[in-house]
């Protein structure tokens, strides 16, 4: 009778003293990261009949659940996940953007200061002192691209140290969560639910999803299974997959990351990689870095062949011309490589820059055609048939000579380089005396005509000779013929004049406009110009304000460079504040359901210490119970 | 009802403060550089437009400088060209005398003494130097002197070449006359050129020729007529030179003035983009301290709230 008190009583002190074990242990972890509150649960113990009327005989400890939504840690994981990568998308786009926010010493500065430069120089083309601060502008802008290519470079070469960094601390943790697995497992086949080991575990894939978002799939043994966003496993029960990180076949300069798989790498796609820092520092090496250097690139090269052509065009102090220039910029070149058993030879140089790709090209000659292939689209940007004396191909800003002895079954790659235009770029020239200011050739009305005759157009060919500085002087002998002489040599036959037509004579073309006097002894001569004339300069001045790059001038390309790094930047800033709140919101909602709230622990250790109180106090009265029971026997 | 973990309020409250800060932070950054865009991010497009207008006013600049330097040239070559006519006149007057048919020899010899000095005088003045270490009638040859005299034979070996600079976006403006245009090739109107160096060295010619026969006074005497002639033209088109001289310098005054309306334009447009509005970043700075403020102080506030200080 009173053992049924006893018992009930003592089952009530076994479940309050539980229960307050869990408050405390509550407690004890409210700031402890991955804790999910533990609950006790009670239920009746069975009734017993008792004739009829069912007695109960107390409470039962059920079980110690952890409070913890799947579906809440979850959400957690992925806005984690996205966080991270926002996070350090930022950080890393920061950077460059702190590059570009120079705007007294940096990269537009120092290009508008060449040009000023070569203005001073237009205006004094004999100077000695102003030609050699000319040259000096020239190389400090050169060498400012190549510093910003440096600077980025550096900042793919630490990318790929944080990647490596992050891929062993994704592997170490991949284990630890592979030893949580075989002990979780051990415990549901013996019944039991280890909380304190699911936490870890699941704190572990929150840490996970911080280097790397991952997927997860719940087995039946109770063993959690991990994956990749390209779907390769990097947890199968206990055996794990090692993340690894390798050179991109394509494409050399590019890192590529993911398991290994039959000697290759699976490798991540940057564009859907799943998130976390690995995300954001694989999207940003491999993509970030080299449309910045292709930019920056395109830039650098365009303004060497621009200049390098007018330069080949003009003359220097010293009187030369045409091959005896010396380049301004060093050339900008084209790889080519060629196949072993080719039977021709590829020349490449660069035509219009303007039009250049960011692309490595194949070009194939199969029967008696080629094709010429763009490797970043696959188009087939040129195609023909080979000529007899050699093939000569324009597309995408490059000129590709093919030789006379290309046979079927040549191909070639070629390699623009455009993304190392910017380290590329240097000056050629040694002193101020080599630039060429001067145009080599001028042309003028003698002075004693009597029409109209006017000088419109003089042009000049690509590559000026010595011989093309011989004095030539046209003799008008009535309104629409005259005869010419080269070098004081004999004259020519009669031309006949058009105004407006050009006239082509060794190797220049001049355009005259206006009318001849009908009687004759109208003079035209093209003279050597000299060596402080100032054309050639005049010309590479205005280069400042040609569309020279894809319709946009050298400035706005520019500009366009700066918009773009600061956009980049910009969004980055906005999507790491907005992923940041999303993973706050998710985090509160989590912690909302699991986490402790220390004044709710307080009112249940009140609760739970009542419960004791009263269950001491039923035991107490069993006891006075039975020793009513026993007074009252020994009195009888 | 909605659960509040003790950890995650702590936490919330904490990012709170923080954001708050940064803010504040951002804001003190503007007001201490003046500028509202520190680096591209601040505003993209803004910072894009910002590198354009510097290109633009280092542009504006540079030919605000060669305006300058183009004026000079032309008025140099101005002044001597006043200079030129001051002698021309001389020579002029000297000439007038010389047809005094009544002068002796020995006259005729003195005048021929005044023309030789006018001679070399102009030789001088047609070799005046560009303060560039050039000359100013000399085209592009700037290595020696464009007239070189030979007794009294002077030859030009400058050349035709008219330098230009660039003093605007779309014009170049020459800023030299060829010497030989000016001295060697004066239109005599009837479509013949003459040389006004020659001129005067037929004049001197004439004028130390003894009148020793009628015949010989005649030729004498025509020469000098044919040199007066020839002056009086010279003159003419110096004049005519000069105007258009005239008509470049105030054509870059012109130039000038749209340039400082631009280089002013360009500067007011880019301190809207750049710098910070002082008003705007001032009280943008008093409403995030007091909003920082708060949030300490509720922080405070409410981290000392436990029941387990009742129980």
């Amino acid at each position: 009778m009173s053992s049924g008190i006893l018992s009930i009583g003592a089952s009530a002190l076994n479940a309050a003293y539980t229960a307050l074990r869990t408050t405390g242990n509550n407690i004890a972890n409210v700031n402890t990261p991955g804790y999910s509150r533990e609950v006790t649960s009670f239920s009746p113990q069975i009734s017993t009949d008792n004739g009829g009327i069912y007695i109960g005989t107390g409470v039962a400890v059920d079980a110690i659940s952890r409070v913890y939504s799947d579906f809440l840690g979850q959400q957690t994981n992925l806005a984690q996940a996205s966080a991270s990568q926002a996070d350090s998308t930022a950080q890393l786009t920061g950077q460059i953007n702190s590059m570009f926010s120079d705007t007294t010493t940096g990269l537009g500065a120092v290009i508008d200061k060449f040009f000023t430069q070569i203005q001073a120089l237009s205006a004094n083309p004999g100077s000695a002192a102003t030609r050699q601060t000319t040259l000096s502008a020239a190389q400090e802008m050169a060498g400012q691209f190549n510093n910003y290519y440096a600077q980025l470079q550096s900042m793919s070469q630490s990318a790929q140290q944080q990647i490596g960094q992050e891929i062993s601390s994704v592997n170490t943790t991949v284990g630890q969560i592979a030893s949580l697995n075989s002990q979780i497992s051990l415990a549901a086949a013996s019944g039991q639910t280890p909380n304190t080991l699911l936490d870890q575990r699941n704190l572990d894939i929150l840490t996970l999803n911080k280097s790397i978002g991952v997927t997860t799939s719940t087995q039946s043994n109770g063993a959690i299974n991990v994956y990749l966003a390209n779907g390769q496993p990097l947890l199968v029960g206990n055996q794990t997959f090692a993340l690894t990180m390798g050179q991109d076949p394509a494409n050399p300069q590019n890192v590529v990351v993911g398991t290994s798989v039959g000697g290759t790498i699976a490798a991540l796609d940057p564009n859907n990689s799943g998130g976390g820092a690995i995300g954001a520092l694989l999207q940003f090496q491999t993509q970030t870095i080299p449309n910045v250097e292709n930019q920056i690139g395109q830039l650098a090269l365009s303004l060497a062949s621009q200049f390098n052509a007018l330069q080949a065009q003009g003359m220097d102090q010293n009187g030369n011309v045409g091959s005896n220039l010396s380049p301004f910029f060093a050339t900008p070149t084209i790889g080519v490589t060629a196949a072993p058993t080719n039977a021709g030879t590829l020349a490449a140089s660069y035509g219009t820059v303007g039009t250049v790709q960011a692309s490595n090209y194949q070009l194939s000659v199969l029967g008696g055609n080629y094709t010429l292939t763009r490797l970043s689209d696959g188009t087939t940007v040129a195609s023909g048939a080979l000529g007899g004396a050699g093939t000569n191909v324009q597309a995408d800003g490059m000129t590709l000579n093919l030789s006379a002895s290309t046979a079927s079954g040549d191909t070639y790659t070629i390699a623009p380089q455009v993304q190392l235009g910017a380290a590329n770029i240097g000056v050629a020239l040694t002193q101020g005396s080599q630039i060429a200011a001067a145009s080599p050739l001028q042309a003028s009305v003698g002075p004693a005509n009597q029409g109209s005759l006017a000088v419109g157009n003089l042009s000049l060919p690509a590559n000026p000779s010595a011989s093309l500085l011989q004095p030539v002087t046209l003799t008008f002998s009535n309104a629409n013929t005259f005869t010419y002489t080269i070098g004081g040599g004999a004259p020519s036959a009669p031309q006949t004049y058009t105004p407006g037509t050009p006239i082509s004579i060794n190797g220049w073309s001049l355009t005259l406009t206006g009318a001849a006097s009908a009687s004759g002894g109208d003079v035209v001569s093209v003279t050597a110009s000299g060596s402080s004339d100032n054309r050639n300069a005049l010309a590479m001045a205005q280069l400042q304000g040609q569309s020279v790059l894809n319709g946009a001038t050298l400035d706005s390309a520019y500009s366009t460079v700066v918009a773009n790094v600061g956009a980049l930047a910009s969004t980055a800033q906005t999507d790491q504040t907005s992923k940041d709140a999303i993973l706050q919101h998710a985090t509160t909602a989590q912690s909302s359901v699991s986490g402790v709230n220390l004044d709710e622990e307080a009112s249940n250790m009140l609760q739970f210490q009542q419960q004791y109180q009263a269950a001491a106090q039923l035991i107490m009265s069993a006891n006075a119970t039975f020793t009513s029971l026993i007074t009252a026997i020994n009195a009888a | 009802m909605i659960r509040v973990s003790t950890a995650n309020l702590y936490l919330q409250s904490e990012q709170g403060i923080n954001a708050d800060q940064s803010a504040m932070m951002n804001t003190q950054a503007q007001l201490s550089s003046g500028k509202q865009i520190n680096s591209p991010a601040d505003n993209p497009v803004g910072a894009a437009q910002a590198a354009l207008l510097q290109s633009d006013l280092s542009q504006l600049g540079q030919f605000r400088s060669n305006q300058a330097q183009a004026s000079q040239l032309l008025n140099n070559a101005s002044s001597t060209l006043t200079q030129v006519t001051n002698v021309m006149q001389s020579v002029n007057t000297t000439l007038v005398q010389a047809g005094n048919g009544a002068l002796p020899d020995s006259g005729r010899s003195a005048l021929a003494a005044q023309l030789q000095q006018d001679l070399n005088q102009l030789v001088g003045l047609a070799n005046t130097s560009d303060g560039q270490g050039g000359y100013l009638f000399g085209g592009s040859v700037t290595s020696s002197p464009p007239f070189v005299q030979n007794g009294n034979s002077v030859s030009y070996v400058g050349n035709n070449d008219v330098p230009s600079l660039q003093i605007s976006q779309t014009r170049t403006e020459p800023v030299k006359y060829s010497g030989a245009a000016i001295f060697n090739d004066v239109p005599t109107g009837n479509g013949t050129y003459q040389s006004i160096f020659s001129t005067i060295a037929s004049a001197i010619t004439a004028l130390q020729t003894p009148n020793s026969s009628a015949a010989v006074a005649a030729t004498n005497s025509a020469a000098i007529t044919s040199a007066l002639g020839s002056t009086q033209q010279a003159i003419t088109s110096l004049s005519s030179t000069q105007a258009s001289m005239g008509a470049q310098l105030s054509e870059l005054s012109m130039y000038g003035t749209v340039n400082s309306d631009q280089t002013l334009q360009d500067q007011t447009q880019m301190s809207s983009i750049v710098d910070l509005n002082y008003a705007t970043g001032v009280s943008q700075l008093a409403q995030q301290q007091t909003q920082y403020q708060a949030a300490l102080q509720s922080y405070a506030a409410i981290s000392k709230l436990s029941l387990f200080n009742y129980v």
